[in-house]
């Protein structure tokens, strides 16, 4: 049969298969399909998939080692976790630890030695090979031997103690005796109250374990966890609430730079008290004059320049008394830093008068760990303030830090012009981007870290964290860096042992000491050191996540008698008496106080997670912003969330006005550290710290300063 | 699942007001559980995923009696018909019968965000954007979580990812039952004053549902008879007004 | 006759449009990916040897399911070549002594919002491997992994019949494949038991 066939027919068949087509699979099917492909984005980041392992260890970031549990995929972390059972954190821990998984991937880490281009104000970097780097040291530190001597290199240490410190001071020693800088730490205070006492004990600490009050001036220190469960009555005197409003149990709020004054006259009530015995612990020849100094203080008088009510400085002295053991500290702020020396005199005063020296739950020796104190010749540990101004050729900038400010401007006057520094950070943050050459050390979580315990403990303690990922190659532990520049500069060998092996050598001194208690991570009970046969038997514990302290038995002893140097007296009476804190502010003043979170002001960089949090609630103080109260703002002409200009004798900068009816009124607490919004900028974009306009005192602290605050 | 499970339990928390210090632990964690990364800077401090987020309130007298408080909250877990059940279209959120949680299903979400108008709490949201992460840190994610993409909406789930993993636990030890400490959400577990506390509502020996009791136990926003199942503890009456649950609430406890 | 003729175009357009959906659709819908050893598991299960599923396939101790096992597993007896088969050179010379992962296609690998907890199922269910898996573990060489080219899941997923329907109870693992054994065991009725 022929047929032609049409248009229409061709039209019929495409018509046929159409319905066809519909009565088959393909166009649901592929609908389905498709819209399935359009879900699976190629940018979209799959789950990871593979074995996973859980393992417990302590957190590195700060000296309270607490306990964490890890969880890994395909061997690498991805949470910590609390461990509810572990006696020495009893289940906490903090946002920054808890974010602590994600460190290793922050936009600001460095995998490779990275130096500068030109000239301070240039922000490109170029990395570096690792031998590359030695070299570049190694020509810079004999340009200030041959330039300046071996006293022009220095080390500034932000975590004094630990095992690597001591390889700091190895190295200087093989220059022929360098700079050993101790940053400012908790344990501050009590290093200048031994230097108080006749005959000198050597490092305090304070028997927090056993106290029944502790009065802080400024933050309270890292208290042991077993001495918060036990009731431990807290006073907290300063300008600004403690955000544990829970844990304190009376706020003291005086001025800003009052402390001294109400350490002395919390004194001179407690040492009126009669049979208090407490002036036998003064050196007989400062009696009289000391007595007359604190005579001056009468809590009417101390009111009027704290700010307190008379009343509540009589009933401050009262629970003192009554309460059993008590310790006055003065802490160090995490973003205002320590108290200045006058300050630091006068509370170590209090704590004669409050008879804490020498008795258990007070003040005590402290011993320090094993390896911590060799006597190296001709390195001594110094104070910032001690070092000469402009004597410093070469600095060196250890990277790791237990979350505490320090102003660039305190260690700049040190430096000579055209120095040379050198930082160990693992981030380009902070202090880091202020060098000429960065070696990056590895980061939290990747490498054996210490964790020796807080300084301001009368018992020593030592954690240890597991490595959990592998650094990156370009990663170097600033000791082995300092070994091969020590080599290529030809100075006397320093040992270039991994750190595993020092550490361990570390534990074999504490087994041999064969004092303290064990305890393992995750619970059951703490059993004595000398239950454990062997130091290995320590070491896998203590890589497992447990912890050694310290257990003097018999408790140590001391019996020395305050003895203060020439000049304390009027040290004392410029502290207390008129000191820039009670200088009334002009009209256009406030006093400028900088506050900021332990972890996020120093030199480290904020995990993600943390990030994100200051970003999007406000527990987190963001920096920048300037809380002021209610009456001061409208003194000042100051409007909430507007732009501010803040000035001070160091320089001038902007702020976040915000409103705080809680804040004290004629002070602007000003939040510094890295805030949210640095997150994953360009370092050259970064906004700069306010910490750089708190004005440094001669003698190194920076708590306060005078200000003007005008809206822009 | 009538595995591993007391039938019909209800999972609920409890919040302890005047132990929380706004240190933020909880947020964190939640963060780390849930895979939420640090969105693009346009997102200011409103368009960023928090599924538990901690508010500031201050009780309005002046320095220095001025005094803060800190209220964690995430998804309620309403367990009288849950707003956001009732209006999604596309049936992505359910109450769990056997254990009471709100659970939303990512995957089926158009991205209406009608659920978000219709929670009063402000618990949901929205992501705006796909996640985006520095570089290495996708391969350190959590694996009992799915991958996020935009156009969906979110809430807390009570980390459901580790009821599922504690039932395999137990199923895998030849339990059917979970014991009481094997599943908490990352907030609680995370929380170093242990101001959150978490379990089974409907048992009555526990220790939330002996909380819930007490006299200082409120709900937020009782009024409107949505019976959250998270409730909140505090001695302070300025506290305790935030929660804004009318009068008879106040104190009022449900067993 | 020409109401036959006219029918004609039209029936012939269905028949085309017919055979395009029902056959030529899934022939070229799925494409095949060769397994990159072939490995028997008859040879590994079967009577000389001996080994259960779960001697490879088994779970941790928390009870995630390993899955398909690590190179390790391989290791333990292939850190030389026992036998004389050409793929076993090439395991113990390029995955085993490298220890590098073997890069099996994975048949029943489900979308990541998914949520399929083995030890559930194998442990409390009892239910056994071949109810889902099929006589997999009889075969002597790995079938071709045949991938959806549009949405990039196995077949084994929707089920060997493009219509998506299964005859055996070990076809098609779907979502409603689950819910057929879900729905007459009453179990699991919540969305979030399956889903993340």
């Amino acid at each position: 049969m022929t047929t032609t066939w049409t248009r229409r027919d061709a039209l019929m068949v495409m018509g046929g298969s159409a319905v066809g087509l519909m009565l088959s699979p393909l166009p649901w099917k592929l609908l389905d399909d498709v819209a399935i492909r359009t879900q699976n984005h190629p940018w979209a980041v799959p789950a990871p998939r593979g074995r996973r392992t859980s393992r417990l260890t302590r957190c590195s970031l700060c000296p309270a080692g607490c306990a964490l549990r890890v969880r890994s995929v395909n061997g690498r972390p991805f949470a910590l976790a609390p461990v509810p059972g572990d006696l020495a954190s009893r289940g906490t821990a903090c946002a920054l630890g808890l974010g602590a998984a994600q460190l290793a991937y922050h936009p600001d880490r460095l995998t490779v030695p990275v130096r500068r281009l030109g000239p301070a104000w240039m922000t490109a970097r170029v990395p570096v090979a690792p031998t590359g780097a030695v070299h570049l040291v190694s020509g810079w530190l004999r340009e200030t031997q041959r330039a300046a001597g071996p006293e022009a290199v220095a080390v500034l240490d932000g975590w004094p103690g630990r095992e690597r410190s001591l390889r700091y001071r190895r190295f200087l020693a093989s220059v022929g005796g360098g700079t050993y800088i101790a940053a400012p730490d908790e344990g501050a205070f009590l290093a200048r109250f031994s230097g108080l006492l006749d005959p000198h004990p050597g490092p305090l600490g304070a028997d927090l374990e056993h106290a029944s009050a502790v009065l802080s001036f400024g933050t309270p220190p890292l208290l042991p966890m077993s001495a918060a469960e036990r009731g431990l009555t807290l006073i907290h005197a300063g300008p600004r609430r403690p955000a544990q409003a829970a844990l304190a149990d009376q706020w003291l709020p005086i001025r800003p730079g009052t402390e001294a004054t109400l350490a002395l006259a919390l004194a001179f009530l407690l040492l009126e008290t009669p049979g208090s015995g407490m002036l036998a612990n003064l050196v007989a020849a400062e009696r009289e004059p000391l007595l007359a100094l604190l005579a001056r203080f009468t809590p009417e008088a101390a009111a009027a320049i704290t700010g307190l009510a008379p009343a509540a400085i009589g009933q401050a002295a009262m629970r003192l008394r009554a309460a059993g053991p008590a310790v006055a500290l003065a802490g160090i702020d995490a973003a205002a830093g320590p108290l200045a020396p006058g300050d630091e005199i006068a509370i170590a005063l209090l704590g004669v008068a409050l008879g804490s020296v020498g008795r258990v739950g007070g003040i005590l020796p402290r011993a320090g760990l094993p390896g911590a104190s060799e006597d190296l010749e001709r390195v001594a540990i110094r104070d910032l303030p001690a070092v000469p101004d402009g004597s410093i050729h070469l600095l060196l900038l250890d990277g790791a830090d237990p979350g505490l400010a320090l102003p660039w401007s305190l260690v700049a006057t040190k430096l000579a012009p055209g120095a040379r520094v050198v930082s160990f950070a693992p981030y380009l943050s902070g202090m880091a981007t202020r060098a000429d050459l960065i070696v990056p050390a590895p980061a939290p979580l990747e490498g054996l870290a210490e964790i020796p315990g807080s300084p301001v403990l009368a018992q020593a303690a030592l954690g240890v964290a597991a490595p959990l990922l592998s650094p990156p190659p370009g990663c170097r532990e600033p000791g082995d860096f300092l070994a091969a520049v020590a080599a290529a500069t030809g100075l006397p060998e320093i040992e270039a042992a991994p750190v595993e092996s020092r550490l361990r050598r570390r534990v074999e001194a504490i087994h041999r000491a064969g004092r303290g208690t064990v305890i393992r991570a995750g619970g059951g009970e703490a059993s004595e050191l000398s239950a454990l046969s062997s130091s290995a038997d320590l070491w896998d514990l203590l890589l497992a996540g447990g912890r050694w302290s310290d257990a003097p038995d018999p408790p140590p002893r001391l019996h020395s008698a305050l003895r203060l140097p020439p000049g304390s007296l009027a040290l004392l009476a410029a502290a207390a008496g008129g000191g820039a804190g009670q200088r009334p502010a002009r009209p256009r003043e406030v006093l400028l106080v900088p506050i900021g979170i332990r972890g996020a002001v120093g030199t480290g960089s904020l995990p993600p997670a943390l990030a994100k949090l200051c970003r999007e609630s406000d527990l987190w103080p963001a920096a920048g912003d300037a809380f002021v109260h209610p009456d001061t703002a409208s003194a000042l002409r100051l409007r909430d969330g507007r732009e501010a200009v803040l000035v001070t004798t160091a320089g001038s900068g902007r702020a976040r006005v915000r409103i705080d009816r809680g804040a004290m009124p004629g002070v602007a607490f000003v939040a510094i550290g890295p805030g949210a919004a640095e997150f994953g900028a360009t370092p050259g974009a970064r906004e700069e710290s306010l910490l750089r306009l708190c004005v440094p005192a001669a003698a190194g602290s920076w708590r306060v300063a005078p200000a003007t605050l005008r809206e822009v | 699942m009538s595995t591993a499970a007391a039938s019909n339990s209800r999972y609920g928390m409890v919040i302890d007001l005047d132990r929380c210090t706004g240190c933020g632990a909880c947020m964190v964690a939640c963060a780390v559980e849930n895979n939420v990364p640090v969105p693009p800077p346009e997102a200011g401090e409103r368009r960023g995923i928090t599924l538990l987020r901690v508010y500031r309130a201050e009780n309005g007298r002046p320095f220095p009696e001025a005094e803060t408080a800190h209220l964690p909250i995430g998804c309620q877990h309403c367990d009288e018909e849950p707003p956001c059940v009732t209006v999604c279209p596309q049936n992505a959120v359910e109450v769990d019968p056997e254990t009471g949680i709100v659970g939303q299903i990512p995957a089926r979400c158009l991205g209406c965000r009608y659920c978000m108008a219709a929670c009063p709490y402000h618990a949901r949201y929205f992501n705006w954007w796909d996640p985006a992460w520095p570089a290495g840190m996708e391969r350190a994610l959590n694996p009992d979580v799915a991958p996020r993409v935009r156009g969906v909406v979110e809430k807390c789930n009570f980390c459901h990812g580790r009821l599922q993993a504690a039932k395999a636990k137990a199923a895998a030890e030849g339990r059917s039952e979970l014991k009481p400490d094997e599943y908490v959400p990352a907030c609680v577990e995370a929380c170093p004053a242990g101001a959150i506390r978490f379990g089974d509502l409907a048992d009555k020996s526990s220790e939330v549902a002996r909380l819930a009791r007490e006299p200082r136990a409120f709900r937020l926003l009782a009024r409107l008879g949505t019976e959250p199942k998270v409730v909140y503890l505090s001695d302070r009456d300025w506290v305790r007004q935030l929660g804004d649950s009318g009068g008879p609430a106040l104190g009022e406890s449900h067993g | 006759m020409s109401r036959l003729r006219s029918i004609l175009p039209p029936l012939l357009g269905l028949l085309l449009g017919l055979a395009a959906g029902w056959a030529a659709f899934p022939y070229l819908l799925y494409e095949h990916e060769a397994q990159p050893l072939s490995f028997s598991h008859a040879a590994h299960a079967g009577e000389t040897l001996g080994l259960g599923c779960e001697d490879c396939h088994g779970f941790e101790p928390d009870g995630t399911f390993i899955g398909v096992p690590p190179i390790e597993q391989c290791a333990a007896c292939h850190e030389e070549t026992i036998g004389d088969s050409a793929d076993e050179a090439i395991l113990v010379r390029d995955y085993v002594q490298p220890r590098r992962e073997v890069p099996w296609r994975v048949y029943s690998r489900e979308p990541d919002n998914a949520y399929f907890p083995h030890v559930v199922h194998v442990r409390e269910a009892g239910i056994i491997c071949e109810r889902c898996h099929g006589e997999h573990g009889a075969t002597s060489t790995l079938r071709p992994f045949e991938r959806n080219r549009v949405s990039g899941y196995s077949r084994d997923i929707w089920g060997k019949r493009i219509s998506g329907i299964a005859t055996v109870a070990s076809d098609g693992k779907k979502m409603s494949d689950c819910l057929r054994c879900h729905a007459t065991e009453d179990v699991a009725a919540s969305c979030q038991d399956c889903h993340r």
